[in-house]
Order: structure tokens, then sequence, then C-alpha cells
């Protein structure tokens, strides 16, 4: 090949080469912009568990730096990939090239330059970042409403304090329902393994650490259904350990605390209660459960329960007005119900629940008797208005929800 | 360059066991392989158990991306995806990417620092056998069902025996414990062997920089180790013998709940005081291999050669001072927060120098995009995205949000694979040829990077949406109101698609062992003493010990030292006072090769002597290994007197015993 047909075969290529090149550049800078708008979460993603839809001041806090910190980084991102790409394609050796490059071995200058120009922009992130956390820390100590939440293998265990009829914490499992606008203060509490408090919307997580006692705090700015979920591994089933907040207007909520202080009565004489209406085979899940107002009472709570969960399950008054079944897997429905009680060990691995009920451990009929049981617990004028939207869904073994 | 040494024509060194291939039966050739201490042997060995590890790794993540491709699957139950994770974990970092990184320490230390081995070649061979003892131990687990299921990072007290009461943690436990033994042995090694064993003229600045990776990944290793030790020792404590170090309250006999004054932030503590810079074990070797390939690709010396020594040296010393940073939702409070905020940050600077001084190698150079060299500048682009989603969590509030969830997968994907695995497949590609004599196609290479590269992104780009959809690790499904659906797709057809990549990658290397191109001694004309010698080198390395002048010695050798602008600032130092330079003078000429030449002159002279193949390192290591075992197993239990004995550890121990006695009483060469 002689040397004039090479060279210019050689531009041919340099040219549509260059084509392509600039092609794939504002494909890519294209793409860079949408991704960008979504990880700054211009765009609200609306998923329930997003952590770039704040609800709440303490979220907004976070989103804020996040948003700082987002662009910061964006910049750098683009400017270091933008001179990779441009040194790469600018200084490719050219085929007719033999000599070898100017050997340079430093540039003292550029050396310190490029070490101060990055520790000037980790300052820029560094400084809101401890307000914000010393900020965060001081609104943890406070809250009108104070709420001990107990992390369990799997599910977690909520005492409002002080909001029960005697004075004493009122005590369910698995969904709060709090007031908009009132701050809500949260005492973590584990006596078994470490477990996480997260719900995205309204506040970055904690961890619930045995021995210690972390705080949380947030007001929830408008009323809507948020999520939780828990997000330190803590064993088998850790991924199905979710929580719901209904956040509603203050009349609701004080109705809600109002339909949980006046349940079926009971006068500590087991013989004058209405048991008629209990199926016998509830006899063996009050060991677990109570039922406020019966004589279901025997669980162990707080931090004293058993920390393998025998004797300790979830409070289950007012069960028939619950959204979700087994910690946010299940939405609450009879059939759903049957699914739980029937198979436990399968819908969801390992809870303590299934080392009690195994296969054929209860009849069809049983268990029929424990879902009406179960479903009629609600307060008699109905269940109080939550707005919950349950998010369990269905698992491979259960049925419809 | 002068000779120290005058090698033998014929029967190279003393006692050599190197069988030739042409007579040799199998057996002799898998005693040569068992009992050998030749490091290079050692490397491949490193190397090719590493990569299988690394494709076990591998399959179990795709196992895992299989169950996560839809919501509510059921391909695997949750005590299996459980294990699948933990065993991921734990094998990628300790099995694949570390001992990766051991086999091009083995192969290449001795070859750049113009040595004959290893400074403790039976020292070596141990290392291997424990190595494979602990990957051994660690996936024996899944014949008994009874894999590690706690997460790599165990946090007590889930792994007590009251909440973990099967082998799994034992298992984990002992496994890990002695792969600390083999990483301590062969940190000590590279330590002695850097420092002592180096050419004559070869000071440390004129070291290769992968030389620079492995001393101080080599120091990481000796000061981290020992907290892992310590915390996995009382891990063992609590679980064997109902001590309770790091649980706070626990059943007595009774049934009853008792408080113990134990504390799972101890373990906390303890394991990041050794996962931190363990992170940096992981990466620096993956750096120093970076910084190797980009000068010989761009024909330019190592934009900052002393400020890339610091920065290695800068990143491991900080690398001790971040650890909290992954304990920010413990609820240490704002002060520790706010100091490990700030040392982390800090950790950014020294890094992206190392960005920025690879770009400077590059820029003005004559950059001839290689396999390797795509690999290399695929690291600098790809890590610099982990980077910089590092110093986003640096942020203690944001950090609450990414915490354990697939932002923070995404994050450590862009170090560990945009970082360790592409440098590592970048060292393959480079060394390769000096390994095996031949040339990896460049043609199938090119197609391995770009699938690799688009197979990555696509898999690990979007674990960013899913952690900002607040999806947590850890999670053996989801259920389909979350809406992590639609991404969890995305990743898992990109990790298929990354898992094929490697089969690119390993058709290559069974293609080019076959019939790959001679690669001849110096194929992409490099700057390092290895590339001086053959292909593959001989056992011997060097017929004469080198003589080092110069940092890209081979260079200096082949084009001489007058190209460009002159190696000023290593001719020369700024002579200080008070930090005013006063003057520019010559180093002072305390030249070492000036002593060498010296010392030939007078006729200090001897022969090529090798180390002995010795059987007694794999003695040893299998003793570790059955120690383990019978620990793990409590098996079985001989009654002597009152007390049970475990027999096969018993056993274990006396193998070791016997192993350290026959060696330390063999002679050495």
């Amino acid at each position: 090949m002689d040397d004039a047909t090479r060279d210019e075969r050689v531009a041919g290529r340099g040219r549509s080469r260059r084509r392509l090149t600039i092609l794939a550049l504002a494909i890519g800078a294209a793409l860079v912009v949408v991704i960008a708008a979504v990880l700054a979460g211009e765009e609200g993603i609306g998923t329930p568990y997003s952590t770039i839809d704040p609800a709440s001041g303490a979220a907004d806090d976070i989103q804020g730096l996040y948003r700082l910190i987002f662009y910061m980084a964006a910049i750098v991102f683009i400017g270091v990939q933008a001179l990779i790409v441009y040194t790469a394609l600018k200084f490719r050796r050219r085929s007719n090239v033999t000599e070898r490059p100017p050997q340079v071995h430093g540039n003292r200058t550029l050396e310190i330059a490029w070490t101060i120009i990055p520790a000037l922009i980790l300052l820029v992130i560094l400084i809101p970042t401890i307000q914000v956390m010393y900020e965060t820390d001081a609104e943890a100590q406070e809250g009108d409403i104070v709420i001990d939440v107990y992390g369990k293998q799997w599910w977690w265990e909520i005492h409002y304090q002080g909001m029960a009829a005697d004075g004493g914490p009122l005590v369910t499992a698995n969904e709060l329902v709090l007031p908009v606008g009132r701050e809500v203060q949260f005492r973590l509490h584990s006596n078994n393994v470490i477990h996480s408090f997260w719900v995205p919307q309204l506040a970055g997580k904690m961890d619930v650490m045995p021995g210690h006692i972390n705080e949380l705090s947030f007001t929830p700015r408008e009323p809507g259904d948020y999520y939780g979920e828990c997000a330190e591994f803590c064993g088998v089933s850790h991924a199905w350990m979710r929580f719901e907040i209904d956040v509603v207007e203050e009349d609701q909520f004080d109705a809600w605390v109002q339909a949980w202080n006046t349940p079926p009565t009971f006068d500590g004489d087991p013989s004058t209660t209405d048991v008629a209406e209990v199926p016998t085979v509830f006899g063996q899940c009050i060991l677990c459960h109570s039922v406020n107002g019966t004589n279901a009472m025997a669980a162990q709570e707080g931090l004293s329960a058993n920390p393998l969960g025998l004797g300790a399950g979830p409070n289950l008054t007012l069960f028939g007005c619950r959204d979700i079944v087994a910690a946010g897997l299940l939405v609450n429905t009879p059939e759903n119900l049957y699914t739980w009680l029937d198979r436990p060990g399968e819908v969801k691995e390992g809870n303590y629940m299934s080392s009690v009920i195994k296969d054929d451990t209860l009849t069809p009929e049983q268990i029929n008797e424990l879902v009406a049981y179960l479903s009629s617990l609600q307060p008699e004028g109905g269940c109080p208005e939550d707005g919950g939207a349950p998010l369990g869904t269905p698992v491979a073994v259960g049925g419809g929800a | 360059m002068a000779s120290v040494a005058r090698p033998q024509t014929q029967g190279v060194g003393t006692g050599q066991a190197v069988v030739s291939p042409a007579r040799a039966t199998k057996t002799a050739v898998l005693w040569s392989w068992l009992t050998t201490v030749d490091h290079k042997r050692i490397g491949l060995l490193y190397g090719v158990t590493a990569f299988i590890y690394l494709m076990v790794g591998g399959l179990e993540a795709m196992i895992m991306r299989a169950q996560l491709a839809r919501p509510e699957n059921a391909l695997v139950g949750q005590e299996a995806y459980n294990q699948l994770f933990t065993m991921h974990g734990t094998t990628m970092i300790f099995l694949a990417i570390m001992p990766l990184s051991s086999a091009f320490f083995n192969y290449l230390i001795p070859l750049q620092i113009g040595a004959r081995d290893v400074a403790f070649p039976r020292l070596n061979a141990f290392s291997f056998w424990t190595f494979a003892a602990g990957g051994l131990i660690l996936n024996l687990s899944w014949l008994s069902g009874e894999a590690p299921n706690q997460g790599w990072y165990g946090y007590a007290p889930l792994t007590n025996a009251l909440y973990s009461p099967n082998r799994n943690v034992d298992f984990w436990a002992l496994g890990l414990q002695i792969l600390g033994v083999a990483s301590l042995a062969a940190s000590f090694n590279f330590l002695v062997t850097i420092l002592n064993m180096r050419a004559p003229g070869m000071t440390l600045f004129r070291m290769p920089i992968f030389c620079w990776g492995t001393l101080i990944t080599s120091v990481l290793i000796v000061l981290a180790f020992p907290a892992i030790t310590v915390a996995l020792i009382l891990l063992s404590m609590d679980r064997f013998a109902g001590t309770h170090f790091y649980i706070p309250s626990t059943l007595n006999a009774a049934g009853e709940l008792v408080f113990t004054g134990g504390d799972p932030l101890l373990w906390q503590h303890l394991f990041w005081v050794f996962g931190h810079p363990e992170v940096y074990i992981l990466i620096l070797p993956a750096f120093a291999i970076v910084s190797e390939i980009i000068p010989v690709f761009a024909r330019k010396p190592l934009f900052g050669y002393a400020v890339m020594a610091y920065a290695i040296a800068a990143i491991a010393f900080l690398g001790f001072g971040v650890w909290v940073h992954h304990m920010f939702t413990t609820g240490l409070g704002p002060t520790p927060n706010a100091v490990f905020s700030a040392t982390t940050m800090l950790i950014a600077i020294p890094t992206g120098v190392k960005i920025f001084n690879w770009i400077g190698t590059m820029w003005g150079g004559q950059l001839r995009f290689t396999t390797p060299m795509l690999f290399a500048v695929g690291l600098v682009s790809q890590f610099t995205i982990g980077g910089i989603s590092g110093v986003m969590h640096a942020s203690p509030p944001v950090d609450t949000q990414h915490n354990d969830s697939y932002f923070v997968v995404a994050h450590f994907h862009y170090v560990l694979f945009g970082g360790s695995i592409f440098a590592l497949l970048a060292g393959i590609y480079y060394w390769f040829p000096k390994f095996t004599g031949k040339m990896l196609d460049e043609g199938i290479g090119k197609i391995h990077f770009w699938v690799t590269f688009a197979a990555f992104n696509l898999t690990f780009f979007p674990m960013h949406f899913l952690g900002l959809e607040g999806m947590p690790r850890r999670y053996s499904s989801y259920g389909g109101g979350s809406g992590w659906g639609f991404w969890n797709v995305i990743v898992s057809s990109g990790g298929f698609l990354l898992g094929a990549s490697f089969l690119i990658f390993m058709w290559n290397v069974a293609k080019s062992l076959q019939n790959g191109k001679p690669a001849g001694d110096d194929p992409w004309d490099g700057a390092t003493l290895e590339w001086s010698i053959s292909s593959p080198p001989p056992v011997y390395n060097f017929r004469e010990i080198p003589i080092v002048n110069h940092r890209d010695q081979l260079w200096a050798d082949k084009y001489g030292t007058g190209h460009g602008q002159s190696h000023a600032d290593e001719e020369t130092l700024d002579v200080k006072i008070a930090g005013q330079t006063i003057g520019t003078g010559e180093v002072p000429d305390e030249d070492p090769a000036e002593e060498a030449r010296n010392r030939l002159a007078a006729g200090d002279q001897h022969d090529i002597h090798l180390p002995n193949p010795s059987i007694y390192p794999l003695i040893a290591a299998s003793g570790l290994f059955f120690t383990a075992m019978g620990l793990i197993f409590s098996w079985p239990r001989v009654p002597v007197g009152t007390i049970e004995l475990p027999f096969l550890t018993l056993g274990g121990v006396v193998v070791l015993l016997v192993g350290i006695y026959g060696w330390s009483l063999e002679p050495a060469s």
C-alpha cells in the first residue's frame, strides 16, 4: 500500500470516527442530564420508600444537603469524565510517530492545585453537613408525642407513651397512626439483634441497638401513608420487617386513640367475659398475644420480653382494623390471614409462630374460627378512619389481596 | 550493568526440583507443584485459585440477581438468599480480589526489584496453602447446608449462638481466622522482601510504583488484620465458651433475661477498624497496577511519581481513621460523626490526586489503547464514580438515607469492580505475556473490555436509583407495591451480561494459551525489570542481578535518559533551610549501585542459589485446616477422664507442629 492511499484511508477513518465520537458524546450528555434529574430528586419518583420525596422537616434537611452534594458531585463527575475522554481522544498515538513524547515527570503547580481545589469543594460540603447533624441531634431529644419502638425478629412493637386509658403505654404493632404537624419522638430499643428504623420519606434511618436507646424525631408535614422498613440485616426474615405510618388530622388521631381505649371491657374475672365468641383454639395464642379488654393479657412486652420471641408476639387489639399482617408481608384480608395461620413458616421463614403452628397443627375449621374471631376485633362503632393504604402484597404461597 | 553473580550455564542452581515437563510423570509434576517454593509458581497458584473463586462468587451473585429479577420471587428461599449474599461478599473480598492481588505480588515483586525469590520462600508457600485451607473451610459449609448467613460483616449479636445456633457462623469465623494467618504471613514476607532484597541501586524512590502499592498494602494488612483476629477470637469465645463480649442481654439457664455488660458496638468498632483498611487493601494494589500500565501505553513516565507514592501512603494512613463512617446510623452522636465525616472527606483528597496524576500521565503522551490500557483507563473513569458517591455518603445526614441501601451497593461495586476487578483484568492482559510467553488476543480482548464496561454499568448504575427509592441491602425479596421492580429487572439483565463477559475472557485465555502470538521478552515496550528477561522467566529470574540507576530502568537502558525533560527531580535536591530554598544541589553521592560495583570489584561474587522445594508448608497449613474443622464440628469428642477432648482439633495441632518442626530442621537450600 502506498503512503498516499494509506493517508487517505486514515483520514477517512478519522472523519467517520469523529462523527461517531460526537454522536456518542451527545447521547452521553443527554443521558447524564436525565440521570442527573432523577438522582437529584428534581423529578419526584413517587415510590413508597423514596428517599428523595421528603415529607417532614427532618427529611427536608437531608434532602437539601443531598442536593448540594449531588450538584457538586455532578460537576466533578462531568469534569473528570470529560477530561478523561478528551485526553484519550487527543493524545492517541499517531501511527507515523516514532519519536517518544516529552518525558514529563510532574508539575508541582498543577499537583498543588488539584490538591487544594478538591479540599475547598469538600469544605463546602462539610460545613452544612455539620450544621444539619447538630440540629437533627438537638431535635431528636424532644417531641410532643413519645413513642417507644421495640425491634423484634421480625416485627415492630409500638408503645405510645401515656396514651392508654390507665396512663400507661398504648401498645400496638407494625402500624402507627400519627397526627399531622406534631413532633414525634421515637425511642428505639431492642433486646435481641440490631434492627434499623427507616421511614425514608419522613427521616433518615436510625439503628435499633441492643443495650442502647437511640432517638429520632420528625414532624409529619401532610396527611398520607408512609412506609417503613428494617434497614439492618436482622436474620432470616429481614426482608419482611415492614411497618406503616398513617399520618392523619389531629381529630382523627384522637378518635383512633379513643377507639383503642374502648375495646370490649374486661373486669378481671375470666368467667364473666364474653368468652363464648372466643374460639377455644385461641387459648394457644394468648401465651404470646394480648388482646386488650379480654383475658388474653399474658404476653411479654417491651425489653424484658423473651429475646427469641417465645411468649412475646404482637398485641392483637383491634386486629380487625389493621391493614397488614406479618409485618407488612400480607394485606389483612381473610384469605391472607388464613394462609398465614395455615403455613406461617412458609409465608415468612423462621418466624417464631411457625415453631408453634406447623403443618396440621390447626384444622381448617379452627383456622376459619380464628380468622373470624380476629377479624371481629373492632370497636363497636366500626374502625376509626386512618386512611391506611396497605402496601402488603401476596407472596407466592398466599391467596389474593 | 555489572554482574554480581555468575550463573551456571547448565543445571541452574543447587537442588532444583524443576522437572523437565517432557520427562516428568504426572505424580512428579503434581509433587513439584505441592512442594514448590518458587514465587512465580506460587503466584500462578494464587491466580488460578482466586479466579476460580471469582467465578464462584459471580455465580452466587447471578443466583441472587435471578431471585431479585422480579418481585415476590420464590426462586431461592430467604435462608438460601442470606447464605448467598454472605458468601458472595466473603468470597469476593477474601477469596477473589485479595488473592488475585497476591498473585501479582508474588509473581512480580521479585522480578520488579531484581531478586531471585521472596525473602521467605517456604513461608510464601505456607501462605498459599493456608489461604487454600481457609477458602476450603468457608466453602465446605455448603455441603452441610450451613453456609455463613449473617453477612460478610457478621454483626453481633446476630452471630451469637442464641440467634445463630447452627455452624454457619463457625465456618465463617474460623475460615476468616485462617485466611488472616495466610494474609499476615504473606504481608510480612513482602515487607521484608521489598525492604531488603531490592537490586543494588534501587532506592525506595526508584522502585516501580507497583512495589510501593505492595509495600503499603502489606503494611495495611499487618496493622489491620490483628483487629479482626481479636474480634473473631472474642466472637468464637462468645459462641463456644458462653462469654458475652458482644451481647448486652441474654437468657440464663433458667430462661430468664439477664444483663451481661456486653456491647454489639464493640464488634462494630473492631470489625471496621479492620474493615475499612481492608477496602484499601483491595483497591491499592489495583491503583498500583494501573500506575504501571498507563505510563507504558502513554510512553511517558508516571506523572508525579513521588506524589503518587505519598498518596498511596496517605490513603493507607488516613484509612485507619475513617472506620466510623460505617457506623453513622448507630447513634454515636453528632461529635464523633462530625470528626469521622471530616476524615472521610479528607481521604478523598489523595485519592483525587491519583486520578488527576493518571490523567496527567496520559496528557501529552502517545496513547496506545491496547486491552490492558482500556481496562486501566476504565478504572480511572469508573473508580471516579465510586469515589464521588463515597463522598456523598461521607455526609452523615445523607448517609442516614443511603446507608444499607442499594446506593451503597452501587458505590462499593464501582470501587471494587470498576476499581479492583478492572485493574486486575488490566494486569492479567498486561502481564499474561510475561507469565506464559504468549499474548492474549487483542481483538477478543477489546470485545471483552467493551462488553464488560457496558454490562458493568448496566448492572451497577441503576442500583443508585434503587437506593434512592429506598431499597435496603440484603433483602431476599420485595413486594410489587414497592416500585422497585423496574430497575431490578435492568440490574439483573446487566448482571447476566456481566457474567457472560467472563466467558469471553476465559475463551481468550484458552485460545491464547493454545496458539497465542509469542510474546517475546518485552512486547509492550515496558519500563520495569521484568521485561528485561525472557517470557516466561527462568526459574532463577535474573542470570545477573541487575544494577539500577534509574526509576524506569529498562527505558533508561533502551532510550538513555536524555529524552525530554531530564530526571531533574531525581538527581537533584532542593537544599532548604527553614522552608526557604537556598539552592539546588546534586544528590549526595551515596549511590548503592556504586557500592555494589565496589563490592564486585573486590571479588564479592557467588553462585545463583535457590531454595529447596518443601512439603512442610503444605503440612503445616493442613494442620490449621484440621484444627479449624475440628472446632467447627466439635468432633470426634473423646472422653478423657471428666472432660471430652475435640480429637480432630488436637490432631490438627499435632500436624501443624510436625509441619513447623520439619520445616525448621530442613535445610533451606
